[in-house]
């Protein structure tokens, strides 16, 4: 029973000293140097050294940071942005081309410039992240908004709901549904924007400790910020399934989110 | 007087739908009708006849192009069912429900009661916190049906309500639509493509016919009330349904 339930979670775990043995052993017999890939408990050590003296939290907290503003002010954008073109056909029809042309280019290479306008602070990762995000989240608002059925705006009619009665009753519901499944994909898109800002140019973050573990030959460095984001990515993971399943409450989702 | 003993009263009604280049669409013409307080009408015709038009005209959904409505009612509150259901799909059965209330706001206690009253005639007590996706297509409907009642309109617009249902289903929640018909003495206006339907449903039968859309005959359903199971064995129930059927064509 405990197996069964729990099976999702069991499994890696049983998977994880398999590939620590694998490491260690491959270490050891094909004599690799340490300054390639160090020994599993010696990078352990390392991280606990970078947690100790305090240095690394500085560099999580403003990757975090960039992220939840970049993407709380995206989201918010977004969605403005998408519910007007929702409602406005003229404003759509003058929008959408320019939309759709820079959605096609990467909106990463547009890094260096806002690392040049905003400085190397969070600023500049901050915006790059509330473009990654906006733009996802307005096509998913218009989307959402479009796909509400004719008749649930005529049942709103015939009750002689307000304005204001069909926004929040029926557009916002509505709306948060596609919000929520969009959300996901949102924020690892927001990480990778923020460690690539970083990378290019910035004086503190995870993706600052990447470029400056590869300028220093420190592969421990390196290593450990990789692990620090995949954990970050991990839990926004399943924070945002977790959120995602208490407000779709009402909709069957896919349980494989979460173990 | 008129206005205390018809329901609703058309006048000359009529829509032309304007085209660019074409010449114009007439989608309706000429709707002459008296609907009585507490009589329930049903509308037929071929596809494109315009019954569904003509019904979002009544209930204000759409605008005539000419002719006039009188509603008895000084507010014309109507109540208004589609074809799909149009629940909320995060709301449950009660919400859905109470949603008009809401809206309107219209929360009294005895509010209350009545639509706990409806439910239960509904059958749906038992049901009343389970969400839409948990419901079949009929209890969905009858949920439709009770929030179309829960404010009290006097009447009530439905549009083809169970066209989506299974031939069982539908029989079941005509007995029930006529059950809570009885009950509430709403008027009701009811579109369907199936003539049995409308036959052992009303009291009138309206029978459009096409392009352009206007109303073929009024055929009175003489039909003993109640009508049951044993309703549909009833020769007269054949004699009325063939004759329907021939009007149509």
């Amino acid at each position: 029973m405990f197996y069964q339930k729990n099976r999702n979670v069991i499994l890696p775990i049983l998977v994880f000293p398999v590939l620590i043995l694998v490491w260690e052993l491959y270490i050891k017999i094909f004599q690799v140097p340490d300054y390639l890939l160090p020994r599993p408990m010696d990078l352990l050590g390392s991280m606990i050294r970078l947690f100790q003296t305090g240095e690394i939290t500085k560099h999580i907290m403003i990757t975090l940071q960039e992220i939840f503003v970049g993407t709380g002010v995206g989201i918010v954008i977004g969605l403005v942005l998408g519910y007007i073109m929702a409602k406005i056909k003229v404003i759509e029809r003058l929008v959408m081309p320019f939309v759709v042309i820079v959605q096609t280019a990467p909106k990463i290479s547009l890094a260096p410039l806002f690392i040049l306008w905003m400085g190397l602070g969070i600023e500049s990762k901050a915006a790059l992240v509330i473009l990654v995000v906006s733009f996802p989240i307005m096509i998913n608002e218009v989307t959402a908004i479009r796909s509400i059925d004719d008749n649930a705006y005529n049942l709103m009619k015939v009750l002689k709901a307000n304005r204001w009665q069909v926004f929040t009753q029926l557009e916002v519901p509505y709306s948060l549904e596609m919000l929520l499944s969009g959300i996901k994909l949102a924020l690892t898109q927001a990480m990778t924007g923020a460690v690539i800002g970083e990378m290019i140019g910035a004086k503190a973050g995870l993706g600052y400790l990447l470029t400056l573990g590869n300028e220093t030959y420190d592969i421990r460095l390196i290593l450990n910020a990789v692990i620090l984001l995949s954990m970050i990515g991990l839990i926004l993971y399943i924070l945002s399934g977790l959120i995602e399943r208490k407000a779709l409450y009402w909709k069957e989702l896919d349980r494989s989110v979460i173990g | 007087m008129e206005s205390t003993k018809y329901s609703v009263v058309t006048k000359n009604l009529g829509k032309v739908y304007k085209n660019l280049l074409k010449d114009d669409t007439v989608a309706l013409t000429d709707i002459n009708l008296e609907i009585e307080n507490g009589e329930f009408v049903s509308i037929i015709g071929p596809s494109g006849c315009g019954k569904s038009t003509l019904l979002k005209i009544i209930g204000g959904l759409e605008k005539p192009t000419s002719g006039e409505i009188i509603y008895s009612d000084p507010e014309n509150k109507l109540g208004f069912v589609f074809q799909d259901s149009v629940l909320l799909p995060w709301k449950n059965v009660r919400e859905n429900a109470e949603f008009p209330l809401v809206i309107q706001k219209k929360r009294s206690p005895e509010n209350e009661k009545r639509l706990d009253e409806l439910l239960e005639l509904a059958g749906l007590t038992e049901f009343s916190t389970a969400l839409p996706r948990e419901l079949s297509g009929g209890m969905k409907q009858r949920v439709s049906i009770v929030r179309a009642l829960s404010y009290d309109a006097p009447l009530l617009l439905m549009d083809e309500p169970f066209g989506a249902l299974d031939a069982l289903t539908r029989d079941h929640l005509n007995l029930q639509l006529l059950k809570i018909w009885s009950k509430t003495g709403k008027t009701i206006l009811f579109v369907t493509h199936s003539i049995e339907e409308a036959t052992f449903l009303s009291d009138r039968v309206l029978v459009m016919a096409t392009r352009p859309g206007r109303i073929r005959e009024i055929v009175t359903i003489d039909l003993p009330r109640p009508r049951n199971e044993d309703t549909r064995n009833n020769p007269r129930f054949a004699e009325l349904n063939k004759y329907l059927r021939e009007l149509i064509g």
